[in-house]
């Protein structure tokens, strides 16, 4: 098992009596793309800031590439992580290029000729005055800011916040490339299908706390299979809602859709004796999962709300 | 290059075009005050003749005919020291609360740079800006004194913008004290704006009351100011108050800084 380059053991962020992020244990093995999901609000951006050291956890524990993110002394750890926060604010006097020199002089490593081929590539002009760029724009900036320095971990909050899709492919892209070089990349966001084609393990959080935790693969095999078969006369409707692993079964003609919850062989074995012209059974998309999950919206947004009064 | 070096270089820049515009804003001051002592050292009657001895104490004028009693009531005793403080205030609120409240410190502080090195940095670069102004109200008084025949002794003179200087950069300290231990800007601008009110208050009006006198010794304005700058030079037990207290409130400010949650945007 590769070593992890964030650990977080029963962290806990309180505002007042609200918790944010509620007793949670999330590793982040090296070498991984880690997708970090949740609906809006549900804690992720306050447990990237306390990752990122900018705010302390009133409970547990968290390390950063095995050193306390807090500590005055990690701005050698800090070194090794580009980070894009959840809402990025850029100075407004000045260009992109003197924004990015401003954060390349604090780091040191930047290779200008890697920094400019990220430049061109997220389609940014260095003259450009900050003031003038778009949400989207300011998001490439802040994109070009933490990728430039080649480091060992990406923390990447909410990143394709504002991109068209042809940035947020390229974005894909990136993440990739750097994945391949050996990197560790933290995504968070609220949207799984990004999260979904690049990471190797997610984590779900809703209300401060986890829900789901995993591969791709272990999580897609909790998908419940979808199912459509086709028949040359009226459907075995009555036969399969007798079935234990055959779930919310309709009708449409000569069509009938259902759920499997269970081993398919019983299903399958009515759906040849009555001679089914054609079975479909499309991917498993976890994003079933996420719906059920996202689907309780009151805790998130509750959630969401007071987060943000009590940070206000 | 250093971070701490980032740290100086772009506070400065971010100062550079106000502290630009404040310079130029005093050295307007300063001709514009200096511009009117010929009328003073002219008039055949003392302007004080007539106001009672308090009031000439509640509002620091001295003897106006006199050259350094003119520069004491006109210059330094409100209106230059305001100033000052209001620029102090006004860097040191961006650099901190502000850029805080702005969302843009969370950022800089995810680089490799410790909390106290951009705080620090930034409170230095504050106070070479605030020496940068010092020295062009100094300039400009050494440029008119002769050509006005203002004969007021050039040591007291420097004496006189180097206290009020030094006062600025205490409010400074206040705000970046409060600043550091967690105020937003609005609150922190809030509680430098009292301390200077008092300040003034207590140097000015509370000799006028028996039970509040004594109080006059809280007062910064009263250690920067004394008896007269320009007549009477330096007081070096409040230039020594001034300095403690700045560096007390620089201390208390960044230890608290470095120990709290940053606000994000």
């Amino acid at each position: 098992m590769a070593s992890s380059v964030i650990e977080c053991t029963a962290l806990t962020k309180k505002f007042g009596d609200f918790t944010a992020v509620n007793s949670l244990d999330l590793t982040v093995p090296q070498g991984t793309v880690f997708g970090y999901l949740g609906p809006n609000g549900a804690g992720k951006s306050t447990t990237i800031r306390m990752v990122m050291g900018v705010a302390r956890p009133t409970g547990g524990t968290v390390r950063l590439l095995g050193a306390d993110p807090a500590a005055p002394s990690s701005t050698t750890t800090r070194a090794r992580v580009g980070y894009l926060p959840g809402e990025l604010r850029l100075d407004d006097r000045l260009t992109v290029a003197q924004q990015l020199d401003h954060w390349a002089a604090y780091r040191g490593s930047v290779d200008p000729k890697h920094r400019e081929a990220l430049t061109e590539r997220l389609g940014l002009r260095p003259d450009r005055a900050v003031r003038t760029l778009s949400t989207g724009n300011r998001r490439k900036v802040g994109l070009v800011g933490a990728f430039m320095s080649r480091p060992e971990l990406l923390v990447l909050d909410e990143p394709t916040n504002g991109l068209d899709p042809l940035v947020q492919q390229q974005f894909l892209a990136m993440v990739e490339e750097a994945r391949d070089a050996g990197a560790t990349v933290l995504l968070s966001s609220h949207i799984l299908s990004e999260v979904e084609r690049v990471a190797e393990r997610i984590a779900v959080l809703r209300g401060g706390q986890l829900v789901l935790q995993g591969t791709v693969a272990e999580i897609q095999a909790q998908a419940r299979q979808q199912l459509t078969a086709t028949f040359p006369g009226p459907p075995p409707v009555e036969e399969l809602r007798a079935l234990a692993a055959a779930q919310d079964v309709t009708a449409d003609g000569t069509t009938v859709r259902l759920t499997l919850s269970g081993p398919a062989h019983p299903v399958l074995e009515v759906l040849a004796r009555h001679r089914a012209e054609s079975v479909v059974a499309p991917k498993r998309e976890i994003e079933d999962i996420f719906l059920t999950l996202y689907g309780d919206n009151a805790g998130g947004t509750q959630h969401d709300a007071q987060v943000e009064g009590e940070q206000a | 290059m250093s971070a701490t070096n980032e740290v100086l270089s772009h506070a400065g820049r971010r100062l550079r075009k106000s502290a630009l515009i404040w310079g130029g804003v005093l050295a307007l001051l300063v001709l514009t005050i200096v511009s009117t002592w010929p009328g003073f050292r002219d008039a055949e009657t003392s302007f004080t003749d007539d106001l009672p001895e308090s009031m000439l104490s509640a509002f620091g004028i001295a003897d106006l005919s006199d050259p350094a009693g003119f520069l004491d009531s006109n210059l330094f005793s409100l209106v230059l020291p305001l100033l000052l403080i209001c620029a102090a205030i006004a860097w040191t609120s961006n650099l901190t609360a502000g850029d805080e409240d702005s969302g843009q410190l969370e950022m800089e502080l995810t680089l490799p740079v410790t909390r106290t090195q951009v705080y620090l940095g930034r409170f230095a670069t504050v106070a070479a800006a605030m020496l940068g102004l010092g020295l062009v109200v100094l300039v400009f008084l050494y440029m008119c004194m002769p050509a006005l025949e203002l004969d007021a002794s050039y040591g007291n003179v420097a004496a006189a913008t180097f206290s009020v200087t030094l006062l600025g950069l205490l409010h400074a300290a206040v705000l970046y004290c409060a600043a550091g231990t967690g105020a937003a800007r609005g609150a922190a601008l809030g509680i430098t704006a009292g301390v200077a009110g008092f300040g003034y208050v207590a140097q000015s009006l509370f000799p006028l009351s028996e039970a509040l006198e004594s109080l006059q010794v809280l007062s910064p304005w009263q250690w920067a100011l004394g008896d007269g700058p320009a007549q009477h030079g330096f007081s070096l037990g409040g230039l020594v108050a001034i300095l403690v207290v700045t560096g007390a409130l620089v201390a208390v400010g960044t230890w608290g800084v470095n120990r709290r949650d940053i606000r994000g945007a």
